[in-house]
């Protein structure tokens, strides 16, 4: 299992966030969260991604149990709300800084990212200029650029037109025919079953259901 | 390695509001200079005939401008408590200009770069030398203003303070160490102070938030001009009271000290609640 949520338990002055969450993600396999707002999606890929730490329970992403042997696990794309850049760049320009402090890819893998998610390589416009859905298209292509192990993508297709809506699909279907392990959060019920082999429902921070759609995100 | 491409993810980050806090600043070190001109002007003006007076303007007169600073409060003194203006508006406008972008950058564009940087000591230790980097351009700014005074006065770039300066800028009313005044271990001191200052407030906006860490660095100025007890590090950075202007004045290697200790458990107790802290950004305010 490349992600293996055990038990996790998450309450924040005094509010249980989370309670007794467990859930796995294979390598190769897209898996959804559903559940209404405030069930607690974003707390649980906050808690995945390290930058939370459970109160109980455990999180194993690649072997490693995140905030015990690795503060954050070491190969994971990340969109979780709307994404952030520093506003005074270009989208390029702000990927480039990005993945400068991993050194991993180089400039011709940040085009080729940028062209798969429909933004233009030689646009001069500053981040601050991008439309809503240019950002969130920003925010897939630095989540997807390092061709990271896990891939947690918390409401991706926010402010995505159609067109935008499509190039997702593409984008996750290929994460997951490389190997990725791709749990994400979507609010569209209909793209999620179609692309998602499995959809655990949370519902005030406890998984109420969880349904396995053999082979249909293949489709 | 990847502490300096955080650090390099800062100064990015940073470019634009550094600059505009670095303007206001020197904004500010201009219009103190001209105060400082104008009284020295108006206490000329009313010497008696027969007096002489040899200000130069030099770099190191200029600086008093901003650190004379005060002495501290004696309940009782027949002469009214002083506030050093000028010195409260420099750092203040150093504390509130640095407050804000590290515990905030954890809710946007710093939370990505933590991440990528895989390592909380070291996205850490970048904000450690950003402040410090950030309190130097400060310092930089105002030693800078002072300069281009200096020059226009004709004077250069001697640190030397004039005897004469001290006595017409009404300095401390106490006893005065024998001349040369020297101002460049003292600015040196400033510099550490300051940084000081900048790595006590970071700790505290990591440990509560960015407004309390301002607010106990306003408390800790009003504290140090008021008085000298423990809290007071900052009047280090007083001329007025500092061992090479006045005779009863701290030492170097006294200031050195507790600013070096103040620093230095600043950073370690940031880091410590940085790296046990159970939620970054926006669940902080659940």
């Amino acid at each position: 299992m490349s992600i293996e949520v055990t038990h996790v338990t998450k309450r924040i002055r005094g509010v249980t966030i989370l309670d007794d969450v467990s859930l796995s993600v294979s390598n190769g396999a897209i898996v959804a969260i559903a559940g209404p707002n405030g069930s607690g999606k974003t707390m649980l890929m906050r808690l995945i991604a390290g930058l939370i730490t459970p109160d109980e329970g455990s999180i194993v992403v690649d072997g490693a149990t995140v905030g015990i042997d690795r503060a954050f696990p070491e190969s994971m794309g990340i969109l979780i709300e709307s994404p952030q850049f520093l506003s005074a760049y270009t989208g390029r320009t702000n990927l480039h800084f990005l993945a400068s402090i991993r050194d991993k890819v180089g400039g011709e893998a940040i085009d080729k990212v940028l062209e798969e998610v429909g933004l233009r390589k030689d646009d001069k416009r500053p981040f601050r200029k991008y439309s809503l859905g240019m950002k969130q298209r920003l925010g897939l292509a630095a989540a997807v650029m390092e061709s990271p192990s896990v891939l947690l993508l918390d409401e991706p297709s926010n402010a995505l037109d159609r067109d935008g809506v499509r190039m997702l699909r593409r984008l996750i279907l290929k994460e997951r025919e490389r190997g990725a392990a791709v749990l994400w959060a979507c609010h569209d019920r209909e793209l999620m079953e179609s692309l998602s082999d499995e959809v655990y429902y949370l519902a005030e921070g406890r998984i109420d259901g969880h349904e396995v759609f053999a082979g249909r995100g293949l489709s | 390695m990847r502490c300096l491409r955080c650090l390099a993810m800062d100064v990015l980050a940073t470019l634009r509001s550094t600059g505009m806090w670095l303007t206001a600043c020197a904004f500010c070190c201009v219009l103190m200079l001209i105060a400082l001109r104008l009284e020295v002007g108006m206490a000329l003006a009313g010497v008696d005939d027969g007096m002489t007076f040899d200000v130069a303007f030099t770099l190191g007169d200029y600086l008093l401008g901003y650190f004379a600073g005060c002495v501290p409060f004696t309940d009782g003194d027949d002469r009214a408590f002083a506030p050093p203006v000028g010195w409260f508006v420099f750092f203040l406008l150093l504390v509130v200009g640095l407050a804000r972008y590290p515990r905030e950058s954890l809710c946007g564009f710093g939370q990505q770069v933590l991440i990528a940087c895989g390592n909380r000591w070291a996205w850490w230790w970048a904000k450690c030398v950003w402040v410090a980097g950030s309190v130097l351009l400060f310092c930089t700014t105002a030693l800078l203003v002072a300069l281009l005074f200096s020059l226009i006065a004709g004077s250069g770039l001697s640190w030397s303070v004039s005897p004469d300066m001290l006595y017409l800028i009404d300095f401390p009313w106490q006893e005065l160490k024998g001349a040369p005044y020297d101002a460049l271990p003292f600015m040196g001191t400033v510099a550490v102070v300051a940084i000081s200052l900048g790595l006590f407030q970071l700790c505290l906006s990591f440990l509560f938030d960015a407004v309390a860490g301002v607010g106990a660095s306003a408390g800790l100025l009003v504290a140090s001009a008021f008085g000298v007890g423990p809290i007071g590090f900052c009047s280090f950075s007083m001329a007025a009271r500092c061992g090479a202007f006045v005779a009863d004045g701290w030492l170097l290697a006294e200031a050195l000290a507790v600013c070096g200790i103040i620093a230095l458990a600043s950073m370690l107790v940031g880091g410590i609640e940085f790296n046990r802290r159970r939620c970054f950004g926006s669940e902080d305010s659940l």
